[in-house]
């Protein structure tokens, strides 16, 4: 499954959806779309009992420049809040990872795709960094999700 | 300004999609001066958004507003237009709703309540800490958001933005076997939100008693959700369509955020749990009732930290109606009921799980939106909190910048801001002399 979090109203965090928006009819018919507004009980109810799960989502803060892409594999033991960027969710995927973790539901393989955002106030366009990187994170999720197809 | 002695500190701040949170402290002489609170942005984008919009369309459009409150936000929408429209939802239609909104009490109640502010009484940093120390507890307020999800599923199609809910109804009501699915559900529910409350009565809460005037819902004969009037304890009363007279929004210097007041009065009003639970206690069915007793809850409250009981005491409420209202359940013959547009303004209120809702809705003769207004509740609390910080803070100024941020952060997490739902929310400054 893929799951795109965001909200399409707050300009750069919008991102995860758009690209959900962007694989429908590219990817394998099998692979469940989905978006989430983050919330971390959600998140790890959806993705609990899956062989493989993509996330993909705005990132904020660090010293990324925008529109910077970020990848991060999560295994069982290794604290997604110290690899993985910061999501632009406060209590969001950060948060279910580790509330996964501690519960034993993290799914058999989270790979983790975020954009470094840079404006996440009211508003439906992305900043200048974000869209042009836009179609970059797709075609990476889109590898993810062939490779992980095939095998 | 450049004579004090100037210490700035911030807590470990995020980003929030759904505002920044920050909070300016100026103290001096071991006095405070000055507080100042910016924790909520208002939908101002949304309101300008519906505009030029057809009047079928807000129940989708503001249901996006906020993930964890998408029914609160649909239905003070629909009452809006079905009340512009001269439309009424009633009967098991309106049952219908108020048990979708059950739902959405069960599931917001229970994330604030376990992952929130529960790790603020306890000594863990976050939700995550007391999982890993109490599974079980974690485990059990997992099962009750389950549970309100469940609801809000089989009755809005997803728990996210339900997409079912329109004005006059629904798309599709659920035959009576799909409600029924989730009475064993509901029954282990009703144990493990009974258990909540007796769970939170047991945590210290510091002193704090506010004399705020408290607004909210009333529905004689019930406790307030979906839909009802406005009352508050200085005796006002008043229906929806009077909301704008009674509620008066101004700007102040130091925030994004409208400050409310009630009219005719200078000072502070409150609403959400606090003050449904004041003005309306005596409408709890039996269980949620007697667990507030068992739970030395009084008629009234008026301790912010000790919300975190009648949250409790709400989510056994809302379990216990939506018992009550699947095993009454008889399907709609019709999902919804016809709304035809005209000219005309219509007002909705009902209570989210953080207090009042009300939206407001200018239609033209086509169905065409003109004018929005959105008054959220933390928008409404937001200069009630800000006072009761003042004394709160007053109490601790001794203390170093973290301990006091992180009392504050507990302190604000109380009134169930739409910004809590953070583990650290709260940029915090200091500045001391």
């Amino acid at each position: 499954m893929v799951i795109g979090v965001g909200t399409e109203f707050r300009c750069d965090d919008g991102a995860g959806p758009a690209v959900i928006q962007r694989l429908r009819g590219t990817v394998p018919a099998s692979v469940e779309l989905l978006c989430s507004d983050g919330e971390p009980t959600r998140l790890m109810e959806t993705w609990m009992d899956a062989g493989a799960a993509v996330v993909v989502d705005a990132a904020s803060g660090g010293d990324a420049p925008p529109g910077t892409l970020h990848r991060v594999v999560v295994g069982p033991g290794q604290p997604g809040s110290a690899a993985a960027p910061a999501s632009s969710h406060g209590l969001g995927l950060s948060t279910a990872i580790e509330l996964s973790r501690v519960l034993s539901r993290l799914p058999g393989l989270l790979i983790l795709h975020g954009v470094q955002g840079e404006v996440f106030g009211y508003g439906r366009t992305f900043s200048p960094a974000v869209a042009a990187a836009i179609d970059e994170l797709t075609a990476r999720v889109r590898a993810d999700v062939l490779s992980l197809s095939a095998s | 300004m450049t004579h004090r002695r100037e210490r700035t500190l911030t807590t470990a701040g995020i980003a929030r999609v759904e505002g920044e949170g920050s909070l300016y402290l100026r103290l001096s002489d071991g006095h405070l001066d000055e507080v100042r609170l910016n924790i909520y942005e208002p939908p101002r984008f949304f309101e300008a958004f519906l505009r030029g919009r057809s009047y079928t369309e807000p129940p989708d459009i503001t249901a996006r507003i906020c993930g964890i409150c998408p029914v609160a936000y649909q239905t003070s929408s629909a009452l809006a237009i079905e009340a512009a429209c001269g439309a009424r939802v009633d009967g098991p239609l309106a049952s219908l709703r108020r048990l979708l909104y059950c739902g959405e009490w069960i599931a917001s109640h229970s994330l604030h309540i376990y992952l929130l502010h529960a790790p603020d009484f306890l000594g863990y940093p976050g939700g995550i800490e007391l999982a890993r120390d109490q599974r079980a507890v974690i485990e059990r307020g997992l099962a009750l958001r389950r549970a309100g999800n469940a609801i809000m599923e089989a009755i809005g199609g997803r728990a996210i933005h339900p997409v079912n809910f329109r004005i006059g109804g629904f798309y599709s009501v659920p035959a009576k076997e799909d409600l029924d699915r989730l009475a064993g559900q509901l029954q282990a529910a009703l144990d493990d939100a009974v258990e909540t409350v007796r769970w939170v009565a047991g945590f210290d809460f510091p002193d704090l008693t506010v004399d705020h005037e408290l607004l909210a819902l009333s529905q004689p004969g019930s406790y307030p959700i979906e839909s009802g009037s406005l009352v508050s304890s200085g005796g006002r009363a008043f229906s929806a369509a009077d909301f704008e007279e009674h509620v008066i929004e101004e700007q102040v210097p130091h925030s994004t955020a409208l400050h409310a007041r009630l009219a005719g009065s200078e000072g502070t009003y409150l609403t959400g749990p606090l003050a449904r639970y004041t003005l309306n206690s005596r409408w709890l069915p039996p269980l949620a009732a007697a667990a507030a007793a068992d739970a030395g809850l009084g008629d009234s409250c008026r301790n912010p930290f000790r919300s975190i009981i009648v949250r409790a005491v709400e989510v056994v409420c809302a379990v216990e109606e939506a018992i009550r209202l699947i095993e009454g359940y008889q399907r709609p013959p019709l999902p919804s009921v016809a709304v035809a547009p005209r000219a005309a303004t219509g007002h909705g209120v009902s209570e989210a799980p953080r207090g009042v809702l009300y939206q407001r809705y200018d239609l033209d003769a086509e169905g065409i939106i003109v004018g929005a207004r959105i008054i959220p509740p933390t928008s409404q609390n937001q200069a009630a909190i800000e006072r009761d910080l003042r004394q709160f803070v007053q109490a601790r100024l001794e203390l170093p910048d973290e301990q006091l941020a992180a009392d504050c952060e507990h302190a604000i997490r109380s009134y169930d801001p739409c910004i809590s739902c953070a583990t650290h929310f709260l940029d915090l400054q200091v500045e001391r002399t």
